[in-house]
Parts: C-alpha cells; sequence; structure tokens
C-alpha cells in the first residue's frame, strides 16, 4: 500500500513538474520574444554605447487567470511590431528587447512587483500591456517618480493628464464613449418617440459611462425605460435582454465586454427583438462580431479591424500570422498600436534615451499617423495625453460574410 | 402574475446550468468528503474537450459531447487516481488546498494546449425564438440544455437509487468502512464518483461556452454555485438541483426588478437567511455529535 501511494505520487510529481517546466519555458520564451541581443540595461544607463545595445520596453499583463486572452493577444500583437521592427534595424540603429511580465490578472502586489523588476533590475523605459485601469492606478505614482512612461489601452483621463505627466493612452477612453454612441444611435432609430434602454459593466469608468449616455439620451429628448449596471461576473444575461425586451425600448446603448456582449446579443435576438444594439468599444473584437453575425450589433472603435483595408492593416495581418498569433484576437491590434506608439515616442528621443528624455519626447510627439492601426491618428501634447481622438462603427455584412466599418467619424467627448 | 412565470422560467433556464456543477460538487463531498474548489475547473476543461472533438477533430455536436463526457469522466477518475487517493485521511485543509491546486494546474494545462484566445462553439440549434404558454420567449438553445440536463440529472438519480453501482456509491457515501466491510471497494466508488463529477461539470462548461463564448469565464461556475449548494444542502443532490433553481430565480428576480448589481447582493442575503434556520441547507443532513 505504502509503495502504490510513493509510485502515485511520484507520478503526480512528475505530471506537475512537468507542466511547470513548460510553463517556465513559456514564460522564458515571454521575457525574450523580442530581444535580439541584450545586456539588460537600457540605452540611457550605459555611458559606453555599442549598436547592439538596446532599448528595453517592459509590459505588464494579464498573461494567466481570467483575463489572459486579453493579456495574451496584447502581448502578441505588440512583440509582432517590436519583432518587424528589429527586423528592420531596430530604433536609431538600436533593437528593441520587449520584456512581458504576468501580473496574475489583476493582482495588484504581482503588477507591483512585476513593475518595480522592469524598471530597476530590466533597465526599462517605458511600460505597457496593462489590461485594468485599477492596476494603472496603482502602477502611475511609482512610473511617475520613477519617470517612466506608460503607454496604456485602458485609458482612463482620470489619470492619463497634465497632472500626472506620464501615462499616454493608446486607445478610446471609455468613459468619454457617450457622445459618439448616442450620435451614432440617432442614426438608427426611425421616427416617432425614442425609448433607450442602457446597460454597462460594473466599472468605475462604465458606470460613468452608463450615466453620460443616460444624461445624453435624455438631452435629446429620448426617454431612458432601463438603466442598470451588470455584475462583472455575470454569467449569465437572459434576465437583462428580458428585462430590456419587456421596457418597450427601441434603442440598446451600452458598455458590454464582449462576454456579456455575447450572452446579451444571444438572449435579446432568441426573444425576437430586432432593436439596435449599439455597444463600446470593449466589445468590438473581430472575433466576437464574426461569431454572432448581427447585421444590428454596432461596436464603436478606435482601431482598425483586421478586415478593413490598407498596407498598414495588410502588414499587422501578415505579421501576427508569421507568429503564429491570430490577428482577429480581440487586444491584439491594441498592444500593435501600443508597440508603435512606442516606437514613435523611442524614434524621437534617440539615442541615448533616459526615462526621463523620453517623457519628454512623448509629450511632444504631435500627430502620429499609424496607417490605419488606429482609426484617428494618435495625437500627445503637453495638454492631450489620450492619444485618439475618435472612432468608427462596425457592423456583420452578411452579404460579404464580415464586420465592415458602417459610419464616419465619430470623435470622443472631451475630457 | 405574468412577471412572476417569466422570472421563474428565466429562473429555471439559468439554474440548469448551474445545477449540474452543483451536483457534481455534492455527489463529490459525500462520496469523499472532500469540498472541491476545482470544480468550475472541471467545466473549464471539459468544454475544452469539447471544443477539441468540435472543432479539431470534427465530430458532429452530439459525438463531440458524449466524447467530452468520456473523456471527463476518464480525467475524473485519473485525478483521483493520482492525486486525492494518497492524501485521502489528511486534515481537510490540507485536501481542500490540494483541490485549490488541482484548479490552478487544470487552467495552467488547459491554456498551454490551446492557448489564451477566446474560442466560439456552435450549437446545431438555432437561436430562433420559441413562445411557451403565458407569453414568455425562450431560445431554442436555452431550451435545449434546460431538457438535456434535466434527462442527464434524472437519469443520474434513477442509477443511484436502483442500479447496483449507484447502491455502492450510496453505501460509500454513508459509510465507507461499512461499505468496505460489506465487500464494496470504496477506492474505486470513490474514484468513479470523482468521474461522474467531473462529467457532470463538463455538461454545464459546454452549455456555458456555446450560450456565450469558451474562455477563462466557465471557471467562475465553480464559485457561482457555492451558494446553490450551501442553499440546498452540500449532501443532497436534490438539494442541490433546487439550490441551483432558486439560484436562478432569485438573480433573474433581483436583476429584472432591482438591477444585475444587486443580484449577487439578493443571493447572498437569501443565503445567510437560510444559515440562520437551517445551517445545514434546507434539504442537507442535520449533524448530531455527542460530548
Amino acid at each position: 500500500m505504502g509503495k502504490r501511494i510513493r509510485w502515485q505520487l511520484f507520478v503526480a510529481g512528475a505530471a506537475v513538474m512537468t507542466i511547470a517546466s513548460a510553463c517556465s519555458s513559456s514564460s522564458s520564451q515571454t521575457s525574450s520574444s523580442s530581444s535580439s541581443t541584450s545586456s539588460g540595461g537600457s540605452g540611457s544607463s550605459s555611458s559606453s554605447t555599442s549598436n547592439s545595445d538596446p532599448y528595453v520596453v517592459g509590459a505588464v499583463t494579464s498573461l494567466s487567470g481570467s483575463l489572459a486572452f486579453i493579456g495574451n493577444a496584447l502581448k502578441s500583437g505588440s512583440a509582432a511590431y517590436y519583432n518587424y521592427v528589429n527586423s528592420q534595424g531596430g530604433v536609431n540603429g538600436h533593437p528593441i528587447k520587449f520584456i512581458a511580465e504576468d501580473d496574475a490578472s489583476g493582482d495588484v502586489n504581482t503588477a507591483l512587483t512585476a513593475t518595480h523588476q522592469l524598471v530597476q533590475q530590466d533597465g526599462a523605459l517605458v511600460l505597457s500591456g496593462w489590461v485594468l485601469t485599477n492596476i494603472e492606478s496603482a502602477v502611475e505614482p511609482y512610473a511617475a517618480r520613477q519617470n517612466v512612461s506608460m503607454v496604456v489601452q485602458g485609458c482612463d483621463p482620470t489619470i492619463a493628464d497634465a497632472a500626472s505627466k506620464v501615462v499616454f493612452c493608446a486607445s478610446l477612453p471609455e468613459n468619454l464613449e457617450d457622445q459618439a454612441e448616442v450620435q451614432f444611435a440617432s442614426t438608427k432609430v426611425s421616427s416617432g418617440p425614442v425609448k433607450v434602454a442602457i446597460l454597462s459593466m460594473d466599472s468605475v469608468a462604465q458606470a460613468q459611462l452608463e450615466k453620460r449616455i443616460a444624461a445624453d439620451a435624455k438631452a435629446k429628448g429620448w426617454q431612458v425605460v432601463l438603466q442598470q449596471l451588470v455584475p462583472l461576473t455575470a454569467s449569465d444575461m437572459s434576465a437583462q435582454a428580458s428585462a430590456v425586451q419587456s421596457s418597450g425600448a427601441t434603442i440598446f446603448i451600452g458598455s458590454l465586454d464582449s462576454q456579456r456582449e455575447q450572452l446579451f446579443d444571444k438572449s435579446l435576438r432568441s426573444l425576437g427583438s430586432k432593436i439596435p444594439i449599439v455597444n463600446y468599444d470593449g466589445g468590438a473584437a473581430l472575433g466576437t462580431l464574426d461569431a454572432l453575425k448581427d447585421p444590428d450589433l454596432y461596436v464603436y472603435s478606435g482601431d482598425g479591424f483586421p478586415t478593413d483595408s490598407g498596407s498598414a492593416i495588410a502588414l499587422y495581418d501578415k505579421l501576427m500570422k508569421a507568429a503564429k498569433a491570430d490577428p482577429a484576437a480581440g487586444f491584439a491590434i491594441n498592444g500593435y498600436l501600443e508597440a508603435m506608439v512606442t516606437v514613435a515616442g523611442l524614434k524621437a528621443c534617440g539615442w541615448p534615451c533616459s526615462p526621463s528624455q523620453l517623457v519628454t519626447a512623448m509629450t511632444g510627439l504631435g500627430t502620429v499617423n499609424t496607417g490605419g492601426i488606429s482609426v484617428s491618428p494618435v495625437k500627445y501634447s503637453s495638454s492631450y495625453y489620450l492619444g485618439l481622438t475618435g472612432g468608427k462603427f462596425y457592423a456583420y455584412n452578411t452579404q460579404q460574410s464580415k464586420p465592415l466599418v458602417v459610419s464616419g467619424f465619430y470623435p470622443v467627448a472631451s475630457p | 402574475l405574468q412577471a412572476i412565470w417569466r422570472v421563474l422560467l428565466l429562473g429555471l433556464i439559468t439554474g440548469s446550468l448551474y445545477a449540474p456543477v452543483s451536483s457534481g460538487l455534492v455527489i463529490l463531498y459525500r462520496s469523499s468528503g472532500v469540498l472541491n474548489f476545482a470544480q468550475g475547473a472541471f467545466a473549464f476543461m471539459g468544454a475544452y474537450l469539447f471544443y477539441l472533438a468540435a472543432s479539431t477533430l470534427g465530430l458532429p455536436f452530439i459525438a463531440a459531447g458524449i466524447f467530452a463526457l468520456i473523456a471527463s469522466a476518464a480525467c475524473g477518475v485519473a485525478l483521483h487516481w493520482l492525486l486525492v487517493r494518497p492524501i485521502i485521511g489528511q486534515r481537510p485543509v490540507v485536501v481542500v488546498m490540494v483541490t485549490i491546486a488541482l484548479g490552478s494546474v487544470i487552467e495552467a494545462v488547459v491554456f498551454l494546449i490551446w492557448g489564451t484566445n477566446q474560442r466560439f462553439l456552435h450549437a446545431p440549434f438555432g437561436s430562433s425564438s420559441v413562445h411557451v404558454p403565458g407569453n414568455v420567449t425562450l431560445s431554442e438553445l436555452d431550451i435545449a440544455i434546460f431538457l438535456t440536463v434535466t434527462v442527464i440529472l434524472t437519469a443520474l438519480v434513477l442509477v443511484l437509487k436502483y442500479t447496483r453501482i449507484g447502491m455502492s456509491i450510496r453505501a460509500v457515501s454513508d459509510s465507507p468502512l461499512l461499505a468496505g466491510y460489506y465487500g464494496r471497494n470504496s477506492g474505486r466508488v470513490i474514484g468513479l464518483t470523482w468521474g461522474l463529477s467531473f462529467a457532470l461539470s463538463s455538461i454545464a462548461g459546454v452549455a456555458y461556452a456555446v450560450r456565450s463564448v469558451l474562455d477563462s469565464g466557465v471557471l467562475d461556475l465553480g464559485t457561482l454555485v457555492f451558494p446553490a449548494v450551501i442553499i440546498g444542502g452540500m449532501d443532497s443532490l436534490a438539494g442541490a438541483a433546487i439550490g441551483s433553481v432558486v439560484l436562478g430565480v432569485g438573480t433573474s428576480a433581483a436583476t429584472i426588478y432591482l438591477g444585475g448589481q444587486w443580484s449577487d447582493f439578493v443571493v447572498y442575503v437569501g443565503l445567510l437567511v437560510v444559515l440562520a434556520v437551517r445551517p445545514y441547507g434546507i434539504f442537507g443532513t442535520r449533524e448530531l455529535a455527542r460530548l
């Protein structure tokens, strides 16, 4: 009996060790995903430099846990662009060393430890990759003290401002998407009384967005017939769909993430409702729209879609596929855009480039043309840290069997 | 009255998503005394096994479901044999820690094999709606999930009650020592319940993924059902099913009448009330301790 238990424990232990070593191998690949050669320090810290000295770029993102599908997509998008830049000779003749660390899907302490490690040990000049704005907020005071730039896709206007100076958005500020959503919604309602149902995820930024949508709708003389927050862990949206259906709403405007968007859309349509659904950019993944195939679901997006035309999108598609990553994965293009913005900043900073020099260079970037990777050019100045200025709406086109842009440019509201 | 009927139907549908996971939790607790914190990971793994069968192997929907059930059951038996059996008899906290670790390991293994991208599963049932009496509309998919879960749980109850293996499981659940005395192989029977529990959870995982999307959100099912099994009673299969429906009705009613942000509040207030009145749950067995 004793022998048998020891043997079972040995097999179990071996299995766990195998998995652990596989994880460890995966992690080390992450750390060197885009590096060419490196001694680990940033250009700024080295007095005698050579062309093989890299710019060190860090990312703290969710590589494990419930948000891993976002964090890994961000990482793959960034890695694809940095690899491409390195293959073209690097930035100012120097390669980029990209190091991605895990924040375990929103663990503040893990994120802070990883950030300290990246800045103090690895010599990262700039950080990116966060999935959650609360992690960004927790890291921001440290980054501000160290003068390390943060290029973020979760854009919170309360930290991306002149008071902080180090936070640069590379996506739409979600709580300022209200005007665009309501204005676009007005093109989808027919004459007669307009009844609006609003559902938003229960986060600080989206609760603000929900209130702003309601205020904008009321200012248009529309009737808000339902206004609710959805728990971030909601595993079912049939009750919400039923409530929207019975409210008599003629249009839905909201901010649902891609999981809740799918649940809600399927539930609402199964009830026979055909009202237009207008959603914020958090549900704007190609895969999501492709899966739902709902021509009356419109999502706002500050990033281009892989179905857009243009050479920059074609290059993105090619690089992602070459890296065996899915170009349609939600947030992959956000990671790519973060990398584009970072590279633009490094180019402007020159070599050597210290963290504070990079902050100055980023602030003075002005307008960066992303060639269609973002819907609007990215813009930074000493009074504007939000990057994107607006986006377009996308919907599934049943004739062409793919999501396509369906609107002109809609700017975000002023902070 | 129509509104109440609507809430009840929505609760039944939502409860049918929770019921397989909560039943799996109760079966394990009864048979081996293990409070399994990896139940959500079982559902997660089961859904990916279905994805493997449907998308990678190209099996039809029903065949992929059967494949996932069998493969999940095998995983459950293997996990019991490798990890649980060696620690039987250890302090409960050790066993609980093993199940927490097991959940993390399963999650990591799934991500290593399939990556972290969201996957989309498509059911052969359309998203078209079905009008049921009382002027309520439900989707074909939801009705299919409800019927499937009802049939499977009914079959499970019948198997446990009327078959030889069911009697063995019940005997081992009541007293492993006594069951062993009467010639039942307790280890083998408990291993079987791990397989059963894993397979049940995988049904919920597949249902969740087909309704929404296959990603780590499936893992949440494991924690979502805890109020259901506490309300129903940790050692009652019927309690787990009814607790799941109560949970579904409670969250649906709170969402419709108060707003989604109140659903957790309503559930946990209900849980506290039940625990205050019947600490062992509505259908649970009262345990007496003689001092």
